[in-house]
């Protein structure tokens, strides 16, 4: 049994038995996969980041709700003509690192009411500011440290939901569905008819209102699979046996949160991020598909063409 | 910057912001900060409460406001309210 334990398979090439078994480091249980993938997929992240930047930033600017201190939409200009000018191939690297620095001046300036998009943008950009794909270790530093930035991300998100237990009852999407109407929109079909309309005839939540409770073992079983996903998914995602099935079921998780949510931006930024994950080009496969969606959102944001009602 | 440095940067970072969610929970009980903000990542965690602001002009002696100074009470209310909402009685 010793010497089946030192004859270890790595990157198929088996080791002989007199040579030790380096131990795997905590931060490169995230790696894996086929190198060869992970230089194109990172300069198609790279330039995936600085159009959603840009495009988000565009819809911010345009949004008369939006009530934005002179600076801020300063920054906002400038960060878009960097990001635009950053989809010019030769400039790409440098508009990382100079959006990079607007948008941390963007974090810092708004803090502590800074969105955590916003945040998580920042982090992205730059960490592909700092790190050039072009050299292999840096390239395999950034592939894992994105990878690690997923699972983190995931992990608190699960946990925080547990820690403030809004949704062992399924209080929190009860709430949500009696006073958003995106939500509504999806919640309904998971709750009786005349539990729904009493949920939406609580929609103006004054004072002493309530219960925010809902008598559907479906709807209480959804809230709690919500976090329960969010806690285990990291650990399938950092695995390598589970982490195709676990990137999938993830982007799957993703869409049908925003389907409810309709955090459209968000979420196609996470499904970059988890296509870093999956053996294979899929960050440059399926950025033609990404592109085409965000240009149409752009331009449906200024009335030109029809589009629902969503969030950023 | 060398290799070495920059991967330091890198792993720090990330122990950083796999530990200060956990902090972040002591922050928001202490403080008041909205869980929603502070990057905790505790987004659709707590519901966020409505609140709707508005202007009613008394009548009497004094006289009437102009639009414009209306707009902009409402402006900074609301501006107040989206503080509010993140930081609560730290607005």
């Amino acid at each position: 049994m010793a010497d089946d334990r030192l004859n270890v398979q790595r990157n198929g090439i088996s080791r002989p038995k007199d040579l030790p078994v380096a131990p795997i480091k905590l931060f490169d249980i995230v790696g894996g996969g086929e190198k060869a993938d992970w230089e194109k997929n990172l300069i198609w992240l790279r330039i995936f980041l600085l159009m959603h930047v840009a495009c988000r930033t565009i819809i911010a600017q345009h949004n008369p709700a939006l009530d934005q201190e002179p600076w801020l939409a300063v920054m906002h200009s400038l960060l878009i003509a960097v990001c635009l000018a950053g989809l010019i191939p030769r400039v790409t690297w440098l508009a990382t690192v100079i959006a990079t620095g607007l948008l941390g001046i963007q974090v810092l300036g708004t803090m502590p009411i800074t969105a955590n998009h916003i945040f998580l943008e920042f982090l992205c950009l730059a960490l592909l500011g700092l790190l050039h794909e072009s050299r292999i270790q840096e390239r395999d530093l950034a592939v894992k440290a994105l990878r690690w930035l997923v699972v983190i991300m995931l992990f608190h998100s699960g946990f925080q939901k547990l820690v403030y237990g809004y949704y062992f009852d399924g209080q929190f999407l009860a709430y949500a569905t009696a006073t958003e109407d995106r939500l509504a929109c999806f919640f309904r079909f998971f709750m009786p008819a005349d539990e729904f309309a009493r949920l939406r005839s609580l929609r103006d939540a004054a004072l002493g209102m309530g219960p925010y409770r809902v008598n559907s073992a479906l709807f209480v079983a959804i809230s709690n699979i919500a976090y329960l996903f969010e806690l285990a998914a990291p650990a399938l995602l950092a695995v390598r046996k589970t982490r195709s099935f676990a990137v999938i079921a993830t982007i799957l998780f993703v869409v049908a949160i925003e389907a409810g949510a309709r955090e459209l931006l968000f979420g196609a930024l996470v499904i970059n991020l988890l296509l870093l994950s999956l053996p294979g080009q899929w960050n440059k496969r399926l950025f033609p598909l990404f592109a085409g969606c965000y240009l149409y959102v752009v331009v449906a944001n200024f009335d030109w063409l029809p589009m629902f009602r969503y969030y950023h | 910057m060398e290799y070495r440095t920059k991967q330091r940067v890198v792993k720090v970072g990330l122990v950083i912001l796999a530990i200060w969610p956990l902090i972040h929970i002591g922050v928001v009980h202490s403080t008041g900060l909205s869980p929603w903000r502070g990057f905790g990542w505790a987004m659709y965690t707590v519901p966020v409460l409505k609140v709707d602001v508005g202007v009613r002009h008394l009548e009497g002696d004094v006289g009437q406001p102009t639009r414009k100074g209306t707009d902009r009470v409402v402006q900074s209310l609301k501006r107040y309210v989206k503080r509010y909402q993140a930081l609560g009685a730290n607005a």
